[in-house]
């Protein structure tokens, strides 16, 4: 799996869980006819390959076997990409910072928390 | 080689009668059609016995891709051409398209009708697993029941066999892994735009796996015996039976998801 794509995968996927929750309050209140279109809409568009989220989440599922079984043995391309996966993890968190009073992650900027709605001081 | 002129009947698969699969045997595959005057009319397909490579040959030639165009996702699944090639492989003779001389027309199997060959290799690969039974009592090992359409009995009709038992040890935290890996072990080239991803033979993989994790079999001979050890099963078993057996044993298709 190429390095470059994969880590494009694992930003997107959790720019997309991220988007989720809002967009799933939408979603809920649009007509099942217009979910699809409405999904396609509120999400960011994903710009790799489908297989690469496949590969993705093999890792974040041994990622979870890892810690309940840490002496599982790895080969290479799952080392790389658990590394990758969690680079990704890292940068994700530093750009989206928890809100102080509920915990959700919001946009460095953000001035309110888009979950609980309150104040965020910078 | 001279074909037969057919006269079987096959109507609806008989749901009774045999309780096992011989293995050993070739199998016998009976169409339905009509002929140029709309006439109803059976045609009769003899196979040889499918063996492994030939399995993994037909496995590995299923084409399961998506494909990006635009920005549009396209799912690409494709196993005509594998089943034709299946069938033109293991078909050794037929009935029921009148008397030719095989002699005279070497290339015969291509000469076959494409819906009645597409038909057969259908047939071949009729195979599916009966819902887990989650009342069933905890035990050493898991139990995976198979319903297969194997061959036409005497009467000429199809036989849907129920409930062909394989007994497996249970996977190894090691063998799910694997099970996995394999299972998203994807290739891909292009961008979102034009992406293009390959997606693993599973059933190739899984009949692999069968041999690791097998105990026993109910409902299966070779000559009439039972299957009495591993070592038989795993030399004697179908490669599709293999397959769908641990595909079941490992959630089915469902395993590995995707958006």
């Amino acid at each position: 799996m190429d390095r470059d794509l994969l880590e494009r995968a694992a930003g997107e996927f959790l720019i997309e869980g991220y988007e989720y929750r809002t967009a799933e309050k939408i979603l809920r209140d649009t007509h099942p006819d217009d979910r699809e279109e409405a999904r396609e809409k509120l999400l960011s568009p994903r710009t790799v390959p489908d297989g690469c989220f496949v590969f993705l989440q093999h890792l974040i599922w041994l990622e979870q076997v890892l810690e309940v079984v840490p002496g599982i043995s790895l080969n290479a391309a799952e080392v790389e990409g658990i590394l990758i996966l969690r680079r990704s993890r890292n940068h994700f968190q530093r750009t989206h910072p928890p809100c102080p009073h509920c915990g959700m992650p919001n946009e460095e900027h953000a001035l309110c928390c888009r979950e609980c709605m309150k104040e965020i001081s910078r | 080689m001279t074909a037969r002129k057919g006269q079987h009947s096959a109507d609806a698969p008989d749901m009774k009668a045999p309780v096992t699969v011989e293995l050993n045997h070739g199998r016998i595959i009976v169409l339905e059609g009509k002929n140029s005057k709309g006439e109803p009319r059976l045609y009769r397909y003899e196979i040889r016995r499918i063996r492994l490579e030939d399995w993994d040959r037909y496995f590995r030639a299923v084409v399961n891709q998506t494909r990006n165009v635009d920005g549009e996702r396209q799912q690409i699944f494709e196993n005509d051409t594998a089943r034709l090639d299946l069938v033109e492989r293991v078909v050794t003779c037929v009935d029921g398209y009148g008397d030719f001389d095989a002699v005279k027309i070497p290339e015969w199997r291509n000469s076959l009708p494409l819906n009645h060959r597409l038909g057969v290799g259908a047939a071949l690969c009729s195979v599916g697993a009966q819902e887990q039974d989650d009342d069933a009592p905890l035990s050493e090992f898991t139990e995976v029941k198979l319903d297969a359409l194997w061959s036409a009995g005497v009467e000429g009709k199809m036989q849907l066999i129920r409930g062909l038992v394989h007994r497996f040890k249970q996977p190894s935290i090691e063998q799910l892994k694997r099970w996995n890996y394999e299972s998203a072990r994807v290739r891909v080239r292009g961008t979102a735009k034009d992406g293009v991803t390959i997606y693993p033979s599973r059933p190739a993989v899984a009949m692999l796996m069968y041999d690791e994790l097998i105990v026993s079999v109910d409902g299966y001979t070779v000559n009439g015996s039972p299957l009495a050890n591993v070592d038989v099963i795993n030399s004697e078993m179908d490669g599709c039976h293999k397959a769908e057996a641990v595909m079941a044993l490992f959630g089915g298709t469902d395993a590995v998801t995707i958006r």
